[in-house]
Protein backbone atom coordinates (compact mmCIF):
# COMPACT_ATOMS: atom_id res chain seq x y z
CA UNK A 1 0.00 0.00 0.00
CA UNK A 2 1.51 3.84 -1.12
CA UNK A 3 0.99 4.45 2.71
CA UNK A 4 2.75 1.85 3.96
CA UNK A 5 5.63 1.99 1.32
CA UNK A 6 5.54 6.28 2.32
CA UNK A 7 6.05 5.28 6.07
CA UNK A 8 8.55 2.72 5.59
CA UNK A 9 10.64 5.80 3.49
CA UNK A 10 10.51 8.07 6.43
CA UNK A 11 8.95 10.65 4.71
CA UNK A 12 7.19 11.65 7.36
CA UNK A 13 9.49 11.37 10.66
CA UNK A 14 7.80 10.07 13.24
CA UNK A 15 6.73 12.07 16.76
CA UNK A 16 9.01 11.63 19.79
CA UNK A 17 10.93 14.00 22.10
CA UNK A 18 13.88 14.33 20.38
CA UNK A 19 14.02 17.64 18.75
CA UNK A 20 12.81 18.17 15.38
CA UNK A 21 11.00 20.11 14.02
CA UNK A 22 10.75 22.61 16.83
CA UNK A 23 14.48 23.38 17.97
CA UNK A 24 15.17 22.19 21.31
CA UNK A 25 14.08 24.37 24.53
CA UNK A 26 16.97 25.40 27.89
CA UNK A 27 15.77 23.73 30.93
CA UNK A 28 14.97 26.84 32.24
CA UNK A 29 12.96 27.91 28.81
CA UNK A 30 10.71 24.47 29.85
CA UNK A 31 10.70 24.98 32.73
CA UNK A 32 9.21 28.28 32.74
CA UNK A 33 6.71 27.32 30.14
CA UNK A 34 5.65 24.23 32.21
CA UNK A 35 5.28 26.68 35.32
CA UNK A 36 3.29 28.83 33.17
CA UNK A 37 0.68 25.73 31.85
CA UNK A 38 0.83 24.63 35.87
CA UNK A 39 -0.47 27.84 37.16
CA UNK A 40 -3.06 28.34 35.03
CA UNK A 41 -4.44 24.98 35.40
CA UNK A 42 -4.03 25.46 39.52
CA UNK A 43 -5.92 28.52 39.11
CA UNK A 44 -9.45 26.50 37.77
CA UNK A 45 -8.77 24.36 40.93
CA UNK A 46 -11.26 24.40 43.28
CA UNK A 47 -10.24 26.71 46.45
CA UNK A 48 -9.08 29.47 44.25
CA UNK A 49 -10.66 32.34 44.76
CA UNK A 50 -12.43 34.02 41.98
CA UNK A 51 -11.51 37.44 39.81
CA UNK A 52 -12.46 40.61 40.96
CA UNK A 53 -10.51 44.10 41.37
CA UNK A 54 -8.75 43.25 44.24
CA UNK A 55 -4.87 43.04 43.54
CA UNK A 56 -4.00 39.76 42.53
CA UNK A 57 -3.10 36.95 40.54
CA UNK A 58 -1.62 39.55 38.22
CA UNK A 59 1.14 42.19 39.39
CA UNK A 60 -0.64 45.49 40.76
CA UNK A 61 -0.54 48.72 38.77
CA UNK A 62 0.53 52.13 40.01
CA UNK A 63 -2.27 54.84 39.27
CA UNK A 64 0.24 56.43 36.52
CA UNK A 65 0.56 53.20 34.81
CA UNK A 66 -3.23 52.62 35.02
CA UNK A 67 -3.54 56.51 33.75
CA UNK A 68 -0.65 55.58 30.99
CA UNK A 69 -2.08 52.47 29.52
CA UNK A 70 -5.43 53.63 29.45
CA UNK A 71 -4.65 56.95 27.43
CA UNK A 72 -2.25 54.59 25.07
CA UNK A 73 -5.21 51.85 24.61
CA UNK A 74 -7.37 55.09 23.68
CA UNK A 75 -4.83 56.80 21.32
CA UNK A 76 -4.02 53.48 19.68
CA UNK A 77 -7.89 52.69 19.45
CA UNK A 78 -8.54 56.40 17.83
CA UNK A 79 -5.55 55.56 15.18
CA UNK A 80 -7.08 52.30 14.41
CA UNK A 81 -10.54 53.26 14.08
CA UNK A 82 -8.98 56.43 11.98
CA UNK A 83 -7.34 53.98 9.80
CA UNK A 84 -10.38 51.15 9.24
CA UNK A 85 -13.28 54.03 8.58
CA UNK A 86 -13.54 55.10 5.16
CA UNK A 87 -13.18 58.99 4.67
CA UNK A 88 -15.97 61.24 4.87
CA UNK A 89 -14.35 63.06 1.43
CA UNK A 90 -14.23 59.70 -0.62
CA UNK A 91 -18.21 58.73 0.77
CA UNK A 92 -19.09 61.97 -0.08
CA UNK A 93 -17.90 61.87 -3.86
CA UNK A 94 -19.18 58.20 -4.58
CA UNK A 95 -22.80 59.27 -3.33
CA UNK A 96 -22.09 62.26 -5.71
CA UNK A 97 -21.15 59.90 -8.64
CA UNK A 98 -23.92 57.97 -8.02
CA UNK A 99 -26.20 60.47 -8.15
CA UNK A 100 -25.46 62.39 -10.97
CA UNK A 101 -24.72 58.79 -12.94
CA UNK A 102 -28.36 57.66 -12.32
CA UNK A 103 -29.14 61.73 -13.52
CA UNK A 104 -27.13 61.69 -16.46
CA UNK A 105 -29.01 58.32 -17.39
CA UNK A 106 -32.35 59.50 -16.78
CA UNK A 107 -31.51 62.84 -18.92
CA UNK A 108 -30.22 60.73 -21.87
CA UNK A 109 -33.61 59.07 -21.78
CA UNK A 110 -35.95 61.67 -21.93
CA UNK A 111 -33.58 63.46 -24.73
CA UNK A 112 -33.93 60.21 -26.66
CA UNK A 113 -37.69 60.27 -25.99
CA UNK A 114 -38.16 63.64 -27.52
CA UNK A 115 -35.72 63.30 -30.48
CA UNK A 116 -37.44 60.03 -31.90
CA UNK A 117 -39.64 60.44 -34.77
CA UNK A 118 -43.35 59.74 -34.15
CA UNK A 119 -44.13 56.57 -34.37
CA UNK A 120 -46.92 55.53 -36.81
CA UNK A 121 -49.89 54.73 -35.67
CA UNK A 122 -50.56 51.94 -38.41
CA UNK A 123 -48.75 48.67 -38.51
CA UNK A 124 -46.70 48.59 -41.84
CA UNK A 125 -49.33 46.79 -44.67
CA UNK A 126 -47.69 43.40 -46.63
CA UNK A 127 -46.32 43.60 -49.04
CA UNK A 128 -47.64 41.86 -52.60
CA UNK A 129 -45.66 39.30 -52.08
CA UNK A 130 -47.30 38.86 -48.36
CA UNK A 131 -44.12 39.56 -46.42
CA UNK A 132 -43.44 42.05 -43.80
CA UNK A 133 -40.57 44.45 -44.80
CA UNK A 134 -37.45 44.27 -43.44
CA UNK A 135 -37.34 46.18 -39.92
CA UNK A 136 -35.40 49.19 -40.47
CA UNK A 137 -32.68 49.35 -37.53
CA UNK A 138 -32.22 52.81 -35.82
CA UNK A 139 -28.21 52.92 -34.30
CA UNK A 140 -29.17 53.40 -30.98
CA UNK A 141 -28.15 57.61 -30.64
CA UNK A 142 -24.84 58.37 -28.12
CA UNK A 143 -26.09 58.92 -24.87
CA UNK A 144 -24.33 62.49 -24.19
CA UNK A 145 -21.90 63.10 -21.42
CA UNK A 146 -23.62 64.53 -18.30
CA UNK A 147 -21.82 67.26 -17.37
CA UNK A 148 -22.72 67.06 -13.90
CA UNK A 149 -20.69 63.88 -13.83
CA UNK A 150 -17.81 65.04 -15.01
CA UNK A 151 -17.87 67.86 -12.68
CA UNK A 152 -18.18 65.69 -9.73
CA UNK A 153 -14.96 63.34 -10.98
CA UNK A 154 -13.53 66.61 -11.51
CA UNK A 155 -13.97 67.70 -8.20
CA UNK A 156 -13.34 64.19 -6.75
CA UNK A 157 -9.95 64.06 -8.74
CA UNK A 158 -8.95 67.56 -7.94
CA UNK A 159 -9.46 67.79 -4.03
CA UNK A 160 -7.04 66.04 -1.81
CA UNK A 161 -7.89 63.82 0.46
CA UNK A 162 -8.09 65.48 3.70
CA UNK A 163 -7.57 61.92 5.40
CA UNK A 164 -4.84 59.05 4.14
CA UNK A 165 -6.90 56.02 2.92
CA UNK A 166 -7.87 52.88 4.42
CA UNK A 167 -4.52 50.80 4.42
CA UNK A 168 -4.93 47.74 2.74
CA UNK A 169 -4.00 44.84 4.85
CA UNK A 170 -2.12 42.07 2.74
CA UNK A 171 1.10 40.18 4.09
CA UNK A 172 2.87 42.31 1.57
CA UNK A 173 2.50 45.73 2.71
CA UNK A 174 4.50 47.28 5.66
CA UNK A 175 1.85 48.13 8.64
CA UNK A 176 2.14 51.49 10.50
CA UNK A 177 3.97 51.28 13.52
CA UNK A 178 0.76 52.15 15.29
CA UNK A 179 -1.22 49.71 13.64
CA UNK A 180 1.16 46.66 14.29
CA UNK A 181 0.72 48.01 17.89
CA UNK A 182 -2.73 48.26 17.70
CA UNK A 183 -3.07 44.56 16.53
CA UNK A 184 -0.08 43.26 18.99
CA UNK A 185 -2.16 44.52 21.46
CA UNK A 186 -5.34 42.63 19.93
CA UNK A 187 -2.77 39.32 20.09
CA UNK A 188 -2.09 40.15 23.60
CA UNK A 189 -6.13 40.45 24.89
CA UNK A 190 -6.31 36.83 22.74
CA UNK A 191 -3.22 35.23 25.28
CA UNK A 192 -1.68 34.58 21.50
CA UNK A 193 1.09 35.47 23.24
CA UNK A 194 4.47 35.11 20.66
CA UNK A 195 2.39 36.44 18.00
CA UNK A 196 1.93 39.75 19.72
CA UNK A 197 5.46 39.90 21.17
CA UNK A 198 6.74 39.26 17.61
CA UNK A 199 4.69 42.47 16.46
CA UNK A 200 6.01 44.12 19.26
CA UNK A 201 9.33 43.59 17.49
CA UNK A 202 8.00 44.20 14.12
CA UNK A 203 6.55 47.85 15.28
CA UNK A 204 10.57 48.53 16.70
CA UNK A 205 11.48 47.74 13.12
CA UNK A 206 8.93 50.47 11.30
CA UNK A 207 10.20 54.18 12.12
CA UNK A 208 8.28 53.92 14.93
CA UNK A 209 8.52 56.88 17.17
CA UNK A 210 10.34 56.91 20.70
CA UNK A 211 6.84 56.36 22.65
CA UNK A 212 6.15 53.92 20.57
CA UNK A 213 9.73 52.06 20.71
CA UNK A 214 9.07 52.47 24.21
CA UNK A 215 6.13 50.64 24.74
CA UNK A 216 6.81 48.41 22.62
CA UNK A 217 10.36 47.37 23.95
CA UNK A 218 8.46 46.75 27.81
CA UNK A 219 5.24 45.08 26.05
CA UNK A 220 7.69 42.88 24.40
CA UNK A 221 9.47 42.37 27.43
CA UNK A 222 6.74 41.68 29.45
CA UNK A 223 5.07 38.83 27.48
CA UNK A 224 8.95 37.39 26.93
CA UNK A 225 9.51 36.68 30.72
CA UNK A 226 5.84 36.41 31.59
CA UNK A 227 4.31 33.93 29.11
CA UNK A 228 7.37 32.57 26.81
CA UNK A 229 10.15 31.75 29.07
CA UNK A 230 12.71 34.08 27.51
CA UNK A 231 14.47 36.46 30.05
CA UNK A 232 17.34 36.92 28.90
CA UNK A 233 15.06 38.37 25.74
CA UNK A 234 13.30 40.28 28.21
CA UNK A 235 16.55 41.53 30.08
CA UNK A 236 17.09 43.32 26.72
CA UNK A 237 14.03 44.87 26.00
CA UNK A 238 13.51 45.98 29.34
CA UNK A 239 17.10 47.17 29.57
CA UNK A 240 16.70 49.04 26.25
CA UNK A 241 13.29 50.59 27.72
CA UNK A 242 15.04 52.19 30.75
CA UNK A 243 18.17 53.34 28.28
CA UNK A 244 15.46 54.74 26.26
CA UNK A 245 13.89 56.87 28.78
CA UNK A 246 15.62 56.48 32.15
CA UNK A 247 12.58 58.22 34.27
CA UNK A 248 9.56 56.83 31.72
CA UNK A 249 6.22 56.02 32.77
CA UNK A 250 6.70 52.52 32.70
CA UNK A 251 10.42 52.22 34.12
CA UNK A 252 9.23 50.65 37.10
CA UNK A 253 7.88 48.15 35.36
CA UNK A 254 10.85 47.92 33.41
CA UNK A 255 12.85 47.78 36.79
CA UNK A 256 11.04 45.34 38.79
CA UNK A 257 11.00 42.95 35.39
CA UNK A 258 15.19 43.69 34.83
CA UNK A 259 15.07 42.11 38.80
CA UNK A 260 12.86 39.56 37.94
CA UNK A 261 14.86 38.52 34.40
CA UNK A 262 17.85 38.58 36.65
CA UNK A 263 16.75 36.57 38.76
CA UNK A 264 15.61 34.15 36.48
CA UNK A 265 19.05 33.90 35.24
CA UNK A 266 20.70 33.30 38.38
CA UNK A 267 22.68 36.34 38.36
CA UNK A 268 21.56 37.53 42.26
CA UNK A 269 23.80 40.87 42.13
CA UNK A 270 22.23 42.19 39.35
CA UNK A 271 18.58 41.61 40.79
CA UNK A 272 19.64 43.12 44.28
CA UNK A 273 21.19 46.22 42.21
CA UNK A 274 17.89 46.13 40.39
CA UNK A 275 15.80 45.89 43.07
CA UNK A 276 18.09 48.63 45.12
CA UNK A 277 17.43 50.94 42.32
CA UNK A 278 13.51 49.99 42.27
CA UNK A 279 13.33 51.17 45.86
CA UNK A 280 15.29 54.23 45.76
CA UNK A 281 13.79 55.86 42.67
CA UNK A 282 10.66 54.71 43.21
CA UNK A 283 9.45 55.72 47.10
CA UNK A 284 5.63 54.82 46.19
CA UNK A 285 6.12 52.26 43.86
CA UNK A 286 3.21 49.60 44.45
CA UNK A 287 6.08 46.86 44.03
CA UNK A 288 7.96 48.51 46.78
CA UNK A 289 7.24 45.57 49.47
CA UNK A 290 7.52 43.47 46.95
CA UNK A 291 11.04 44.62 46.70
CA UNK A 292 12.09 45.11 49.65
CA UNK A 293 11.48 41.37 50.52
CA UNK A 294 13.44 40.16 47.73
CA UNK A 295 16.11 42.36 49.08
CA UNK A 296 15.79 41.14 52.21
CA UNK A 297 16.20 37.27 50.68
CA UNK A 298 19.28 37.78 48.75
CA UNK A 299 21.05 39.36 51.96
CA UNK B 1 -11.31 21.83 3.54
CA UNK B 2 -10.15 25.40 5.22
CA UNK B 3 -9.31 25.09 8.99
CA UNK B 4 -11.73 28.06 8.87
CA UNK B 5 -14.55 25.65 8.88
CA UNK B 6 -15.75 24.48 12.40
CA UNK B 7 -14.46 20.82 13.02
CA UNK B 8 -17.26 19.03 14.86
CA UNK B 9 -15.37 16.74 16.73
CA UNK B 10 -17.65 13.45 17.96
CA UNK B 11 -18.68 13.21 21.68
CA UNK B 12 -17.46 12.40 23.81
CA UNK B 13 -14.18 14.42 23.69
CA UNK B 14 -12.91 13.55 26.77
CA UNK B 15 -12.62 10.06 28.30
CA UNK B 16 -12.39 7.25 26.70
CA UNK B 17 -11.85 9.11 23.72
CA UNK B 18 -8.96 10.63 24.16
CA UNK B 19 -7.15 7.12 24.82
CA UNK B 20 -5.23 7.86 21.63
CA UNK B 21 -5.96 8.52 18.28
CA UNK B 22 -4.16 5.30 16.86
CA UNK B 23 -4.71 1.79 18.74
CA UNK B 24 -1.68 0.83 20.53
CA UNK B 25 -0.28 -2.17 21.86
CA UNK B 26 -1.98 -2.46 25.57
CA UNK B 27 1.14 -2.67 27.75
CA UNK B 28 2.02 -1.97 31.33
CA UNK B 29 2.05 1.90 32.58
CA UNK B 30 5.56 2.91 34.28
CA UNK B 31 4.47 2.97 38.22
CA UNK B 32 6.50 6.22 38.59
CA UNK B 33 4.21 7.85 35.71
CA UNK B 34 1.19 6.38 37.17
CA UNK B 35 1.77 7.71 40.58
CA UNK B 36 2.93 11.25 39.32
CA UNK B 37 -0.47 11.32 37.40
CA UNK B 38 -2.45 10.58 40.31
CA UNK B 39 -0.73 12.75 42.32
CA UNK B 40 -1.70 15.66 39.64
CA UNK B 41 -4.90 14.65 39.34
CA UNK B 42 -5.38 15.14 43.19
CA UNK B 43 -3.76 18.61 42.64
CA UNK B 44 -0.10 18.26 43.58
CA UNK B 45 1.54 20.80 41.26
CA UNK B 46 5.22 19.31 41.33
CA UNK B 47 3.48 16.18 39.51
CA UNK B 48 2.15 18.32 37.37
CA UNK B 49 4.79 20.12 36.57
CA UNK B 50 7.25 16.81 36.22
CA UNK B 51 4.44 15.58 33.64
CA UNK B 52 4.49 18.69 31.84
CA UNK B 53 7.95 18.45 31.41
CA UNK B 54 7.95 15.10 30.11
CA UNK B 55 5.40 16.00 27.11
CA UNK B 56 6.58 19.31 26.52
CA UNK B 57 8.86 18.14 23.80
CA UNK B 58 6.62 16.11 22.38
CA UNK B 59 3.67 18.33 22.75
CA UNK B 60 6.00 21.28 20.33
CA UNK B 61 6.47 19.18 17.63
CA UNK B 62 3.51 17.71 17.09
CA UNK B 63 2.16 21.35 17.16
CA UNK B 64 4.83 22.04 14.50
CA UNK B 65 3.76 19.68 12.11
CA UNK B 66 -0.28 21.02 12.74
CA UNK B 67 0.89 24.76 12.13
CA UNK B 68 2.94 26.96 10.71
CA UNK B 69 4.27 30.53 11.79
CA UNK B 70 5.47 31.31 15.49
CA UNK B 71 2.44 30.47 17.31
CA UNK B 72 3.20 26.62 18.63
CA UNK B 73 4.57 28.32 22.34
CA UNK B 74 0.82 29.91 21.98
CA UNK B 75 -0.95 26.49 21.39
CA UNK B 76 1.17 24.72 23.57
CA UNK B 77 0.00 26.40 26.80
CA UNK B 78 -3.09 25.16 25.75
CA UNK B 79 -2.81 21.95 24.86
CA UNK B 80 -0.81 21.57 28.31
CA UNK B 81 -3.45 23.46 30.54
CA UNK B 82 -6.02 21.21 28.61
CA UNK B 83 -3.69 17.75 29.21
CA UNK B 84 -3.78 18.86 32.64
CA UNK B 85 -7.57 19.73 33.10
CA UNK B 86 -7.87 16.20 31.27
CA UNK B 87 -5.80 14.19 33.24
CA UNK B 88 -8.65 12.61 35.12
CA UNK B 89 -10.07 10.89 32.28
CA UNK B 90 -7.10 9.19 30.75
CA UNK B 91 -7.03 5.62 31.38
CA UNK B 92 -3.94 3.04 31.83
CA UNK B 93 -4.80 0.86 29.36
CA UNK B 94 -2.95 2.80 26.55
CA UNK B 95 0.17 4.51 26.38
CA UNK B 96 -0.14 8.22 28.04
CA UNK B 97 2.10 9.69 25.08
CA UNK B 98 -0.85 8.29 22.43
CA UNK B 99 -3.51 9.98 24.74
CA UNK B 100 -1.55 13.70 24.67
CA UNK B 101 -1.36 13.18 21.16
CA UNK B 102 -4.67 12.79 21.02
CA UNK B 103 -5.54 15.88 22.81
CA UNK B 104 -2.80 18.06 21.02
CA UNK B 105 -4.69 17.60 18.10
CA UNK B 106 -7.93 18.49 19.02
CA UNK B 107 -7.14 21.43 20.77
CA UNK B 108 -4.55 22.75 17.99
CA UNK B 109 -7.62 22.09 15.35
CA UNK B 110 -10.30 23.76 17.47
CA UNK B 111 -8.24 26.37 18.37
CA UNK B 112 -7.00 27.02 14.71
CA UNK B 113 -10.77 26.70 13.62
CA UNK B 114 -10.90 29.80 15.97
CA UNK B 115 -8.33 32.27 14.82
CA UNK B 116 -9.99 34.36 12.37
CA UNK B 117 -8.24 34.70 8.85
CA UNK B 118 -7.12 38.90 9.86
CA UNK B 119 -5.19 37.32 12.72
CA UNK B 120 -4.03 34.14 11.09
CA UNK B 121 -1.98 36.00 8.25
CA UNK B 122 0.26 36.13 10.97
CA UNK B 123 1.42 32.71 11.01
CA UNK B 124 2.55 32.78 7.59
CA UNK B 125 5.72 34.29 8.27
CA UNK B 126 8.82 31.85 9.27
CA UNK B 127 9.65 30.67 12.45
CA UNK B 128 12.87 32.85 13.33
CA UNK B 129 13.64 31.07 16.48
CA UNK B 130 13.16 28.06 14.64
CA UNK B 131 15.76 29.38 11.72
CA UNK B 132 18.18 30.86 14.81
CA UNK B 133 18.34 26.84 15.71
CA UNK B 134 19.19 25.44 12.51
CA UNK B 135 23.00 26.00 12.89
CA UNK B 136 22.80 24.81 16.60
CA UNK B 137 21.87 21.30 15.68
CA UNK B 138 22.44 19.89 12.58
CA UNK B 139 21.95 16.26 13.24
CA UNK B 140 20.50 13.87 10.71
CA UNK B 141 17.12 13.49 12.65
CA UNK B 142 16.76 17.35 13.09
CA UNK B 143 17.49 18.09 9.71
CA UNK B 144 15.16 15.33 8.29
CA UNK B 145 12.15 16.72 10.28
CA UNK B 146 12.78 20.42 9.68
CA UNK B 147 13.23 19.38 5.78
CA UNK B 148 9.60 17.45 6.54
CA UNK B 149 8.04 20.43 8.10
CA UNK B 150 9.38 22.95 5.45
CA UNK B 151 7.49 20.86 2.91
CA UNK B 152 4.43 20.26 4.78
CA UNK B 153 3.84 24.16 5.06
CA UNK B 154 3.54 24.27 1.60
CA UNK B 155 0.46 22.03 2.16
CA UNK B 156 -3.09 23.63 2.20
CA UNK B 157 -4.10 23.27 5.63
CA UNK B 158 -6.64 20.29 4.89
CA UNK B 159 -4.09 18.02 3.50
CA UNK B 160 -1.58 18.99 5.89
CA UNK B 161 -3.83 17.44 8.82
CA UNK B 162 -4.42 14.78 6.89
CA UNK B 163 -1.10 13.73 6.34
CA UNK B 164 -0.03 14.62 9.65
CA UNK B 165 -2.97 12.26 11.32
CA UNK B 166 -2.19 9.02 8.87
CA UNK B 167 1.50 9.54 8.44
CA UNK B 168 2.75 10.73 12.24
CA UNK B 169 0.12 9.54 14.09
CA UNK B 170 -0.83 6.07 12.72
CA UNK B 171 -4.43 6.83 12.10
CA UNK B 172 -6.48 5.34 9.55
CA UNK B 173 -8.20 6.81 6.96
CA UNK B 174 -11.59 5.99 8.45
CA UNK B 175 -10.65 7.42 12.11
CA UNK B 176 -9.65 10.51 10.16
CA UNK B 177 -13.10 10.97 8.09
CA UNK B 178 -14.67 10.79 11.63
CA UNK B 179 -12.67 12.55 13.27
CA UNK B 180 -13.08 15.37 10.98
CA UNK B 181 -16.34 14.79 9.72
CA UNK B 182 -15.24 14.25 6.25
CA UNK B 183 -16.10 11.98 3.97
CA UNK B 184 -13.63 8.86 3.45
CA UNK B 185 -13.02 8.91 -0.04
CA UNK B 186 -12.16 13.22 0.43
CA UNK B 187 -9.50 11.73 2.51
CA UNK B 188 -7.88 9.35 0.96
CA UNK B 189 -8.03 11.59 -1.99
CA UNK B 190 -5.87 14.53 0.34
CA UNK B 191 -3.51 12.27 1.13
CA UNK B 192 -2.81 11.14 -2.24
CA UNK B 193 -2.28 14.20 -3.36
CA UNK B 194 -0.90 15.63 -0.22
CA UNK B 195 1.71 12.71 -0.28
CA UNK B 196 2.88 13.67 -4.00
CA UNK B 197 3.37 17.16 -3.36
CA UNK B 198 5.20 16.01 -0.20
CA UNK B 199 7.51 13.90 -2.02
CA UNK B 200 8.23 16.38 -4.69
CA UNK B 201 8.71 18.81 -2.76
CA UNK B 202 11.06 16.98 -0.27
CA UNK B 203 13.06 15.84 -3.43
CA UNK B 204 13.92 19.47 -4.10
CA UNK B 205 14.69 20.18 -0.97
CA UNK B 206 16.88 17.67 -0.87
CA UNK B 207 18.69 18.74 -4.04
CA UNK B 208 18.89 22.48 -2.66
CA UNK B 209 20.97 21.10 0.28
CA UNK B 210 24.42 21.86 0.43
Amino acid sequence: MTHERDRKDGLLPALDDAPGPMPPLSAAEADAIAWGAVSRWAAGLPGVEPADDEVGPARPLSNEQSEHLAQRVMVLRAARTRSARVPPWAARAAAALVVCAISGVSFAAYRLWQDAPPVPAATPQPTAAGKRPAPVRVPPPAIPQAPIVQMAQDRAEAKPPAEPAKPRVDNEEKLAPEELLAHANALRAQRRWSAAERLYREALGTGANAEQRYVALVASASINLQHLGRPARALAGYQGALALRPRGDLSEEALFGVAQCQRALGNRDAERRALEQLIAEHPDSSWLDAARRRRAELQ
Amino acid sequence: MSTDKVIRLHPPLAAAELSGCAPQPSEALDPALQAQIEAAVAGDTSAAHALVLRVLPRVRNMIRYLIRGDDVDDFTQEVLVTVLERLGSFRAEGRFEAWVDGVTLRVTLRKLSKLRADVRRFQDKPLDAFEAHDSQNQSPRYVARRRAVAALDQLPDAQRHALVMHHVLGMTVTEIARELDTPVETIRSRLRVAMGQVRALLGALREEAP
